[in-house]
């Protein structure tokens, strides 16, 4: 028990690592879309996938040949108390920063 | 002990853009969706905008302080959420990859978080202690 949480509080120690919690947040979503949105190699993002999924906070799901991603809800509902109110703010406008800028082009 | 917020973000438009998305009103008008936005994006500049956010009505108050196009802006920000303290929100636009890398940095908020750590973990340990 303690050991899940300790891996839980670790994982979310991260701010790339709480993005990616708060982007799947909003749906699930391919991890090629996910690792786009960092700016980071694919390789970099992987391993803060795998961290994430160690914890048990993110399962990864094969169709084909694509990986999607999508929040585990029973270890993030106690963990939610802990994130920051202005963190998911910004995380949210920046989200709707890219969309807008995303469908000028 | 006041607390900083980060978040770094990989935007595929050149930092121009996104500078003019920041501080163009018309531009703020459509992705920030403010219900009220007055703005006068100049040093010493005041700004107004409303957000409905969680099903609540937030209006902020604030002053830019720096304007660097368009690599940096930077502003004073205080609303209900910062309990009248004056926090600086510094956007910093690198180019990188033919896009722009964000680097939003929200300082000087009040520590009620901590408030809510403090909560949280002795739920936390409670719950351990349930299992005896």
């Amino acid at each position: 028990m303690s050991a899940a949480l300790d891996r839980s509080f670790a994982a979310l120690s991260d701010p790339t690592r709480r993005a990616i919690v708060s982007r799947l947040a909003r749906g699930p979503a391919r991890v090629t879309d996910v690792a786009a949105r960092f700016p980071m190699s694919l390789n970099a993002v992987s391993k803060h996938l795998k961290v994430l999924e160690s914890a048990g906070l993110v399962r990864r799901r094969r169709s084909g040949r694509e990986h999607h991603l999508e929040l585990r809800a029973a270890p993030l509902r106690e963990i939610s108390r802990w994130t920051s109110r202005y963190e998911r703010f910004w995380s949210e406008k920046l989200d709707a920063l890219d969309a807008f800028l995303e469908e000028e082009n | 002990m006041p607390k900083t917020v980060t978040t770094t973000r990989q935007l595929k438009a050149p930092p121009e853009r996104v500078f003019r998305a920041w501080t163009d009103p018309a531009d703020v008008k459509r992705w920030f969706k403010p219900t009220r936005l007055i703005m006068d994006a100049k040093v010493d500049g005041l700004w107004h905008s409303e957000v409905e956010w969680q099903g609540k009505r937030w209006p902020h108050y604030g002053r830019f302080t720096r304007l660097e196009r368009p690599r940096l802006f930077e502003q004073t920000w205080m609303s209900e959420a910062t309990h009248g303290l004056e926090t600086v929100v510094r956007v910093e636009l690198e180019p990188k990859g033919g896009g722009t890398e964000v680097r939003l940095t929200h300082s000087g908020l009040p520590d009620d978080e901590a408030e809510n750590h403090r909560k949280g973990w002795e739920q936390i340990l409670s719950s351990l202690d349930d299992l005896r």
